[in-house]
């Protein structure tokens, strides 16, 4: 059985945010900077950006 | 990394949208970053007027007025401002706000203003608009009369630097 990956948080200063796996975040965060702000963020920008969030804090 | 800084927009030159509505005869301040400025990075290949009109219809759909009102020196970048004018009230995901008043900051001779807030960056921009909508025959036209109506109280003053 795979293993469940943390999860984390993307956030822009405009107050934009999403959660999910790293991928996930990654890929809406690249998403969010080229449809809002005409930007071409690389995944290497916006991983040191990535919170973790609890468990609990999802629920 | 708790402490990670948010992702945020960069370059040598960048431009911020205002986004107004007028709700009945007051102005309203939104986008999709909600009632604030709304940060826009300009590529160095790129006309900022394009690129600001480009990304404004794809996140507003349709806009009635987009035109530049001031620039300054900010977050180690040259921010060119724009106002953009939408008819319709915004989506339900955009927050909005009414435009509050607030003081210009004023220049000196030779010298910006020490500090510039974004309020008075917006009120430089209506006062802006309120200039064209006198001066200019086509923005003149494409403002409703409400919106002749609401710019009256703002002082009419052309484009100039902030900063």
């Amino acid at each position: 059985m795979q293993e469940p990956q943390p999860h984390l948080k993307a956030s822009c200063a405009c107050g934009w945010e999403a959660i999910g796996t790293e991928a996930e975040v990654v890929a809406a965060a690249q998403q969010h900077g080229r449809d809002a702000h005409n930007m071409d963020a690389s995944a290497k920008q916006i991983l040191p950006t990535l919170v973790p969030v609890d468990k609990g804090s999802l629920d | 990394m708790h402490d990670a800084l948010p992702l945020d927009i960069d370059g040598p030159v960048q431009a911020e949208i205002f986004v107004l509505w007028l709700d009945g005869d007051r102005l309203e301040l939104t986008g999709p970053c909600g009632p604030e400025p709304w940060l826009v990075e300009l590529g160095s290949g790129e006309h900022p007027l394009d690129t600001a009109a480009r990304i404004a219809r794809a996140n507003l759909g349709s806009v009635r007025l987009l035109h530049s009102t001031s620039w300054r020196r900010d977050r180690e970048a040259v921010i060119l401002t724009f106002v953009a004018i939408i008819d319709a009230p915004p989506d339900a995901a955009m927050a909005s706000a009414p435009v509050a008043r607030a003081d210009l900051a004023r220049s000196q001779a030779t010298a910006a203003p020490a500090e510039i807030g974004w309020r008075q960056v917006l009120e430089h921009g209506l006062r802006h608009l309120a200039w064209l909508a006198r001066e200019d025959p086509a923005v003149r036209q494409e403002l409703s009369p409400a919106w002749h109506e609401a710019l009256a109280g703002y002082v009419p003053e052309p484009f100039r630097a902030l900063a």
